[in-house]
């Protein structure tokens, strides 16, 4: 009786020594469960780098109609447009800015 | 435009001193204003500046038969005159090239061309001498 009480024992005591050692490394590798407790404050904490990219990436807002300005090259040179959507040949950042009115005929 | 703005490229754009900016004047009407916009659908392709230049070297053709004869400039230029008919039909940059017109006028643009280089204007066709010459004043040089 005794042995078999000290064999229940020992079996719960691997048991408990077994749980506590894979614990942690089930925190470590699984798959993180969708814990209502971890995720919000996580994604919470990412958001503002998020959000500085995506400011930092988008293009000027073009005023209605006109394209969103994509840099681009033509002729060796570089093309965009103003902040109002007007088309730019060469350097945007140059010291001279020469503005054509013109019509096509 | 053909003659001295190569020029005006060569020396000051491509160094990156001067850069030039387009503004759209729709003022001969419907043909004009077609083309306008039929530019801004060519820069939906990436070639604005080239289309433009097609347009001015092209204009006599320009006068009559006006969408048939540009969607053959886009063509030569080896974009798609299907989209710039498509680009066209959907009247995509119609509005966007009719505020610049009203835009200019607002400014007190009454004929064309008219040029300005930094705070100092231009009217009428000019050599590349009287333009040189003011790009290098604006230049401080």
């Amino acid at each position: 009786m005794i042995a078999r009480v000290l064999g229940v024992l020992c079996i719960a005591g691997a048991l408990v020594a077994c749980g506590s050692a894979v614990g942690p490394a089930a925190e470590r590798f699984a798959t993180p469960p969708p814990a209502a407790t971890t995720l919000p404050s996580a994604t919470a904490e990412q958001a503002p780098p998020t959000t500085v990219v995506a400011a930092t990436e988008a293009p000027p807002a073009a005023p209605a109609g006109r394209a969103t300005a994509v840099p681009q090259e033509e002729n060796g040179l570089q093309t965009s447009r103003t902040a109002e959507g007007y088309q730019v040949l060469g350097n945007p950042a140059a010291a001279v800015t020469l503005v054509m009115y013109s019509d096509f005929l | 435009v053909l003659e001295v703005e190569p020029q005006i490229i060569e020396q000051f754009v491509r160094s990156g001193e001067v850069k030039l900016v387009y503004r759209h004047l729709s003022q001969i009407g419907p043909a004009s204003e077609l083309l306008a916009e039929a530019s801004e659908c060519v820069a939906d392709q990436g070639r604005f500046w080239a289309m433009r230049t097609a347009i001015y070297a092209g204009q006599g053709d320009l006068y009559d038969n006006t969408q048939a004869n540009v969607a053959l400039l886009a063509d030569g230029l080896g974009l798609s005159g299907e989209a710039l008919n498509a680009c066209l039909a959907a009247e995509t940059h119609r509005a966007m090239v009719q505020a610049d017109n009203a835009a200019a006028k607002a400014e007190g643009i009454r004929t064309r061309p008219v040029f300005r280089i930094n705070d100092q204007q231009l009217i009428g066709a000019q050599s590349f001498e009287v333009f040189a010459q003011a790009i290098s004043a604006a230049l401080g040089r």
